[in-house]
C-alpha cells in the first residue's frame, strides 16, 4: 500500500466516525429534549373581555372577547398545526395582522399558503379532488361554495356550531346576508369574515357645482347622466367620463349587472331552475339599461374593464360615478374624501335596491384529520369574532367585515373619522344593512361560475356593441340552459 | 453475448425511464381521460363515456370560434413576427449601423422578460383613458383608440406576441445571414445585381430552410400562447380575443370539466402535428 492510498482511507475512516459521532449526538440530543420534564409555565395575557383558557403542557390563562370560553386540549397532546390556504387580497391583510394574537391566545400555529386568486382556487381543487390532505382550511368564497359542498370537499360546521360555538361567538352579530350566502342545502358551511354590497360612488365636487342631488333611483342617475352627456357635448368636463361598472366578461362580474337588475325584480331562475332572461321583461329592461349607461356613458374599452381600471379611473379624475362593491372607498389615493359622495340604496324600478354582493369565509376541508377539526373551527370562529374583525375594520385594514358590531363600534367609527371618511364609512355599513340574500339573483348551483362566466361574456359582447341585447339574452338563455341541462336539472 | 444493439440499452434506460414517466405517462393517462366524464364538480365522475367528449365539440360553437380566433392570431403573429425579425436582419446586414452592437443586446430584451409582464404592461399601457400609449395617441393625433374592442383585441395581442418574438428570429435570422457564403453574393453584386435582387434571388433560397425552422418553431409557441391573452383580456370583449387554450383552461380549470377540456387539448395537439408536420415536408421539399 503506498503511503497516499493510506492517506486516503485513513480519512476516509475519520469522516466516518465523525458522520456518526454527529448522527448520534443529534439523536441523543432530540431525545433528551422530548423526553425531558419541563415545569408547567403560566402565562396570562390581558385583553378586553373575560378570561379565556387555552390548557395543555404550557397553560395560558388568555382573555377573548365576550364571556369566558374553556378550550381543553389533553397535556399529552400536543396542539395540531394546520395547514391553510388562501389568496391575497385585502382581508388577508388584517388576518396576518391579527394572526399573531390568535396563535398567542389559543396556542394553535397556522401555515398559510398564499396564492394569487386564480392559483388559489387551482391549488384547492387539485387538493380537494385529489383527496391529499395537504390543507386543513381554506377560503371559500361564496360562488364557488355550491361547487365544493357539492363534490363533499368541504365539511358543514352546523354540529361545531352547535355544540362546539365559543361563548365569545356571537353569530347574530353576523350580516345575516352573509350566513345566508355560505349555506348549501340547508347546511352552514362557514362563517363570514368579510361581506362586499353595492355602493354609488360619485363626485361630489361636481354634483355640488351642477346642483345635483346624489341618485336615489336609476332613474335619477340616468337623467344625470344625460345631463352631463350635453354638457360634455358644450366642451365641460371633455375628460371625464359620466359611469363606470365592471364589463369584463369575468364571472366575478356577473353580480354587477344582476345585482342592478335585481332592482328591476329580474330573478335568475323560476321555480324549476330554468332561466327566465327570455320569459322575464325585467331582465330586458334592466340588461338595456346597464348596456345603454356602460357603452354610451363609459369610457372606451369598459367591455373590458373590471376594478382594477376602475379604481385608479376614478381617482385620477376620469369618472363622474361608478358602481361597485362598498370597499373600495377605503382604497382611493388621489382623490379626496371631501370630493366624494355615496349612494348605498339606489333604488330600481321593481322597487329594489341595486346589489353587489360578495362574501368569504374559511371552510374545513373534508380531509382533515378529525385531531385537527376542532383547531380549524377555533380559528374560523376566531375569523369572525368581534375582536379580530374590530381590529381588521380600522384604517389599514378592511372596512367591510361581516360582524356588524364590529365595524359599528365607536372605536372603529372613530378611526374613520380621523381619516376624513365618516361619510364613507357610514355608508359603507347602511348598504351592507341593505344587502340581500344573493341567491335571490346570483344562481347558487354549483355551475355557478359556468353560469356567470357565460352570461357575463355576452353582456360584455352587448356593451362592446358586438351584439344586441335581444341576442346578448337569447344566447345567455340558451347556454345557461344547457348547461343546467347537462348538469341534469331538467 | 449480447448483440451489439443491446449494449447500449443499459446507458438508455434512466433517460427512458424518465421520458415515459414524465411524457408518454401522462400523455397516454391524458387520452383515457378524454373518453371519460371527468369532471371535479362531480365526485362520483371518471365514467368512460367512449367518443362523447369529442362529438359534443362538434356542436360547441364557442370552441370552433375559439379555434378560428386561434389560426387568426397564428397567422397574424408569425407574419408579423418573420417581417419585422427578417426586416431588421437585412437591415444590420447589408448597412451595419453605428452602435450595433448596442442595439442587438437591446433587441433582445423582450425575449427575456416573462410574457405575463409583457401583457400587464402592455394592458395597462394600452387600456384606453389611464394608459399611456393610448394618452400619447389622443394628444398628439386627436384621437382615441380602443386597443381592445371586439375589432382590434386579438389583433393587438398578435402585435404584443410578435413586438416579444421578433428579437428572436432577428438573432438567429442575422446570425445565419452572417453565416452565408461570401461568394455568391459578391459575384451577383461584382455582376450588378440591387439589394432587392440579391435577397429575392439569392438569400432567401439560401435561406429558406432557417426561415422554415423559425416558421415551426413560432407556429408551436404562437399555438401555445395564453399567458398574455389571458393578462391582457382574458378573451374579451365578450369572446373577441378567445382563443383555444384560453377556452380549454376555462372549460378545465374554471368550469372544472376536465375530461372535455383534456379532449380540446388532444385535438389541439392533432392540429399542431398535422401543421408541423405540413411545415416539415415543405422543408424537405425545399432542398433543406
Amino acid at each position: 500500500m503506498t503511503g497516499a492510498e493510506s492517506k486516503k482511507v485513513d480519512r476516509r475512516s475519520f469522516l466516518k466516525y465523525a458522520a456518526t459521532v454527529v448522527a448520534t449526538g443529534v439523536v441523543v440530543g432530540a431525545a433528551t429534549y422530548y423526553a425531558a420534564p419541563r415545569p408547567k409555565e403560566v402565562t396570562t395575557v390581558t385583553a378586553p373581555g373575560a378570561a379565556t383558557t387555552v390548557e395543555r403542557t404550557v397553560t395560558k390563562t388568555v382573555t377573548a372577547a365576550g364571556t369566558p370560553t374553556t378550550v381543553t386540549t389533553p397535556p399529552t397532546k400536543p396542539l395540531p398545526r394546520l395547514r391553510a390556504i388562501r389568496y391575497d387580497e385585502c382581508q388577508w391583510g388584517g388576518e396576518k395582522k391579527t394572526y399573531p394574537a390568535f396563535e398567542e391566545k389559543t396556542g394553535i400555529k397556522i401555515d398559510f399558503d398564499i396564492f394569487d386568486e386564480p392559483t388559489c382556487r387551482e391549488k384547492m381543487v387539485m387538493d380537494f379532488s385529489s383527496h391529499t390532505g395537504i390543507y386543513d382550511t381554506s377560503i371559500i368564497q361564496y360562488w364557488f361554495l355550491p361547487e365544493f359542498a357539492e363534490a363533499g370537499y368541504i365539511m358543514p360546521i352546523d354540529e361545531l356550531l352547535e355544540t362546539k360555538s365559543a361563548e365569545w361567538l356571537k353569530v347574530e352579530d353576523l350580516a345575516p346576508a352573509g350566513m345566508k350566502a355560505l349555506r348549501y342545502k340547508g347546511h352552514q358551511y362557514t362563517l363570514p369574515t368579510y361581506l362586499n354590497s353595492h355602493l354609488l360612488y360619485v363626485r361630489k365636487d361636481i354634483f355640488e357645482e351642477e346642483g345635483w342631488k346624489v341618485p336615489n333611483t336609476i332613474e335619477e342617475l340616468h337623467a344625470i347622466l344625460d345631463e352631463f352627456e350635453e354638457l360634455k357635448k358644450k366642451g365641460k368636463y371633455e375628460d371625464i367620463y359620466g359611469f363606470a361598472a365592471r364589463g369584463r366578461r369575468d364571472f366575478d362580474c356577473f353580480n354587477a349587472f344582476a345585482g342592478f337588475a335585481w332592482s328591476y325584480g329580474a330573478r335568475l331562475f323560476d321555480e324549476n331552475l330554468k332561466p327566465t332572461l327570455l320569459k322575464d321583461p325585467a331582465w330586458k329592461e334592466a340588461l338595456e339599461t346597464w348596456v345603454h349607461l356602460l357603452s354610451k356613458h363609459g369610457p372606451p374599452g369598459i367591455s373590458n374593464w373590471s376594478w382594477p381600471e376602475i379604481i385608479p379611473a376614478f381617482d385620477g379624475g376620469k369618472l363622474l360615478s361608478f358602481s361597485d362593491v362598498n370597499d373600495i372607498g377605503a382604497y382611493f389615493e388621489k382623490i379626496p374624501p371631501e370630493k366624494v359622495d355615496y349612494q348605498p340604496c339606489l333604488k330600481g324600478p321593481g322597487g329594489e335596491y341595486v346589489q353587489w354582493f360578495f362574501t368569504e369565509g374559511w371552510g374545513i376541508n373534508k380531509d382533515i384529520k378529525p385531531e385537527k377539526i376542532d383547531a380549524a373551527w377555533m380559528w374560523i370562529q376566531w375569523t369572525a369574532c368581534y375582536e379580530m374583525q374590530k381590529e381588521c375594520a380600522k384604517p389599514g385594514g378592511n372596512p367591510i367585515q361581516c360582524n356588524l358590531k364590529a365595524i359599528k363600534s365607536p372605536e372603529v367609527i372613530e378611526a374613520w373619522k380621523a381619516q376624513g371618511l365618516e361619510r364613507y364609512f357610514k355608508a359603507a355599513i347602511k348598504s351592507i344593512e341593505t344587502a340581500v340574500d344573493p341567491l335571490l339573483y346570483s344562481p347558487g348551483v354549483p355551475q355557478w361560475v359556468e353560469i356567470a362566466e357565460t352570461f357575463a361574456t355576452e353582456v360584455s359582447a352587448a356593451i362592446a356593441g358586438a351584439q344586441d341585447v335581444d341576442t346578448l339574452l337569447k344566447n345567455a338563455n340558451e347556454k345557461i340552459y344547457r348547461i343546467m341541462e347537462k348538469a341534469g336539472y331538467y | 453475448m449480447a448483440s451489439r444493439h443491446s449494449i447500449p440499452l443499459p446507458y438508455l434506460l434512466p433517460s427512458l425511464l424518465f421520458l415515459i414517466a414524465v411524457i408518454l405517462f401522462p400523455l397516454i393517462y391524458g387520452f383515457y381521460l378524454s373518453f371519460t366524464d371527468l369532471s371535479f364538480r362531480v365526485p362520483e365522475s371518471g365514467r368512460l363515456i367512449g367518443l362523447g367528449n369529442y362529438l359534443s365539440l362538434f356542436s360547441d360553437v364557442d370552441c370552433q370560434h375559439s379555434l378560428v380566433r386561434t389560426m387568426y392570431f397564428v397567422a397574424i403573429s408569425i407574419t408579423t413576427t418573420l417581417l419585422i425579425g427578417v426586416g431588421l436582419s437585412f437591415l444590420f446586414y447589408f448597412y451595419n449601423p453605428i452602435g450595433s452592437s448596442l442595439f442587438r443586446t437591446l433587441f433582445l430584451i423582450p425575449i427575456t422578460i416573462p410574457p405575463v409582464v409583457i401583457g400587464l404592461n402592455f394592458r395597462f399601457m394600452l387600456t384606453p383613458e389611464i394608459g399611456v400609449v393610448s394618452y400619447i395617441i389622443n394628444s398628439f393625433l386627436g384621437y382615441k383608440i380602443d386597443f381592445f374592442s371586439p375589432e382590434l383585441a386579438l389583433t393587438t395581442i398578435a402585435l404584443v406576441d410578435a413586438w416579444q418574438w421578433s428579437p428572436f428570429v432577428f438573432a438567429i435570422y442575422l446570425t445565419a445571414l452572417e453565416g452565408l457564403p461570401k461568394g455568391p453574393i459578391e459575384a451577383a453584386q461584382l455582376d450588378g445585381a440591387s439589394k432587392r435582387q440579391l435577397i429575392s434571388n439569392i438569400i432567401l433560397p439560401m435561406t429558406k430552410p432557417i426561415l422554415l425552422a423559425m416558421g415551426i418553431i413560432r407556429l408551436m409557441d404562437s399555438l401555445r400562447e395564453f399567458d398574455k391573452v389571458y393578462v391582457m383580456t382574458k378573451g374579451g370583449p365578450g369572446s373577441a380575443s378567445e382563443i383555444i387554450n384560453l377556452y380549454i383552461w376555462k372549460v378545465g380549470l374554471s368550469w372544472l370539466d376536465i375530461a372535455r377540456a383534456v379532449a380540446m387539448a388532444i385535438i389541439l395537439l392533432f392540429v399542431i402535428e398535422l401543421l408541423s408536420t405540413i411545415i416539415l415536408r415543405m422543408f424537405k421539399g425545399g432542398g433543406g
